[in-house]
């Protein structure tokens, strides 16, 4: 691999018991812990990046004789693949790392919100989850994990809409505050993390703040996996030291030919060629879930941005004006320039338009729409028109 | 990105449906679905609960005639 970009090897690696760094880590001092996890600098990995440390600790803080911890596995931003690998290679870790936040926080429930999609992962993953169920109870630790089935709606990666689906309503998210920490499930303290996020806070309980601290940047600690896809040689899943440069990435990863990148797929932002170098892959320059899609000069990005605003209209739970008009305006106008009926003046109404989505929408959905409306308007924008 | 399109075309050939229809003999409902998880191996689909990935023409179609075989 190109020297600039650091493979590691936390995530996958196989030569240790997840059980047994779980059996350690909860004869620990919680607070101490949980410091050792604010130290880390462990960000939530789904792509919100909330600092994992702190939301344990606010839910631990929270006063309830019920609490809850919930692994997100709705995997479903376009280009994310990594916590179907993760689920498919090292599922032991993700359920102790569940365990071990049930232990800090003092939940005795966790769940597994999976995406329908992967439902034929759902046998081997309850086999796993049985015998850790046993295997939590030997250690003396009053906590066991069940799975819940999503239903194919990406909005359900929000962690409000996901407690909806779970309490079999709607999957509509709610409004924040109050954040799941102080009342989530049933409206009880939750725990809601990302599969990798999971995984990475048992390793931190195995290696320590400090080793993981020593990777990444002062943002971005640590390393990630990435799923690559697209025009490139090496499609796949890739645990990465965080605050690359997006150059060398593409350097290690691109046909030869790369002319952009989406970076944090559907929801993310589209890097032209001439940004390459100016970016870092992180949360001080772009953060991603993991989604990382290269184009190369044979694509068109009006058909990528069409795809994504296509994508954005179907999956938006419709319930906030912003968003449920915004996407199809936004639609609607991109082919109303393409097609000669708006002039292509119009696409500055509709950049406004995505702008005011950002800050009026009820969730992240409607929010993130102008990252990549934007980003593939400004750099592509001979090919939006004609 | 990786030929979804000629898939496509080749499930209608052989089901003799268009996207949104479901075949003479109720056994194939085709639909088009967003990301299912398999982007490094596109294209992909999902039968009933099974995923099939990497997909070609000659491959979907014996997929395809596995099923009606059974």
């Amino acid at each position: 691999m190109n020297e600039k970009i650091k493979k590691v090897d936390y995530i996958f690696s196989k030569d240790c018991d997840s059980k047994d760094i779980l059996a350690k880590a909860i004869k620990r001092d919680k607070d101490d812990f949980i410091q050792e996890l604010i130290n880390s600098g462990l960000r939530g990995r789904g792509g919100a990046g909330f600092p994992t440390g702190l939301k344990w600790k606010y839910a631990k803080d929270s006063q309830s004789d019920e609490k809850y911890v919930i692994c997100n596995a709705d995997e479903g931003e376009p280009g994310t693949f990594k916590d179907r690998v993760i689920l498919q290679e090292v599922p032991c870790k993700v359920f102790a790392g569940m365990a071990l936040c049930g232990h800090i926080i003092g939940a005795k429930k966790g769940y597994v919100y999976l995406r329908w999609e992967y439902v034929s992962m759902k046998e081997d993953l309850q086999n796993k989850i049985d015998e850790m169920n046993i295997e939590f109870k030997s250690i003396n630790l009053d906590f066991s994990i069940e799975i819940r089935m999503g239903s194919g709606a990406y909005v359900c990666g929000e962690e409000t809409a996901l407690i909806e689906s779970m309490e079999g309503k709607r999957g509509e998210p709610r409004n924040k505050p109050p954040f799941p920490a102080a009342s989530g499930f049933k409206n009880k303290p939750t725990i809601i993390n990302n599969v990798e996020t999971l995984t990475y806070a048992l390793m931190i309980a195995r290696i320590g703040a400090s080793e993981f601290k020593a990777l990444g940047t002062e943002d971005s600690a640590g390393s990630k996996v990435f799923s690559v896809s697209g025009d490139t040689d090496k499609p796949g899943v890739y645990e990465l030291e965080l605050g690359m440069k997006l150059s060398d990435f593409v350097d290690e990863f691109g046909d030869g030919d790369t002319k952009a990148v989406q970076v944090g797929g559907a929801s993310g932002f589209c890097v032209p060629r001439r940004k390459f170098n100016d970016t870092i892959i992180g949360f001080e320059g772009i953060p991603t879930g993991g989604s990382m899609m290269l184009f190369n000069s044979h694509r068109s990005m009006y058909k990528v941005l069409h795809n994504y605003l296509d994508f954005f209209n179907e999956e938006s739970c419709a319930e906030c004006t912003p968003c449920r008009v915004g996407c199809q305006q936004l639609i609607k106008g991109i082919e109303a320039v393409k097609s000669g009926q708006k002039a292509p003046r119009y696409l500055d109404e509709l950049v406004k338009l995505s702008e005011t989505m950002q800050i009026a929408s009820k969730c992240g959905l409607g929010q993130s729409v102008s990252n990549a409306f934007k980003s593939i308007v400004d750099e592509f924008k001979e090919e939006i028109m004609y | 990105m990786k030929g979804k399109d000629e898939i496509m075309e080749t499930i209608q050939d052989i089901l003799h449906i268009k996207v949104g229809e479901t075949s003479h003999d109720n056994m194939f409902t085709l639909l088009e679905t967003n990301d299912i998880g398999w982007s490094d191996k596109e294209p992909s689909m999902l039968i009933n609960n099974k995923a099939y990935t990497e997909l070609t023409s000659e491959k979907v179609t014996e997929i395809i005639k596995s099923y009606l075989n059974k």
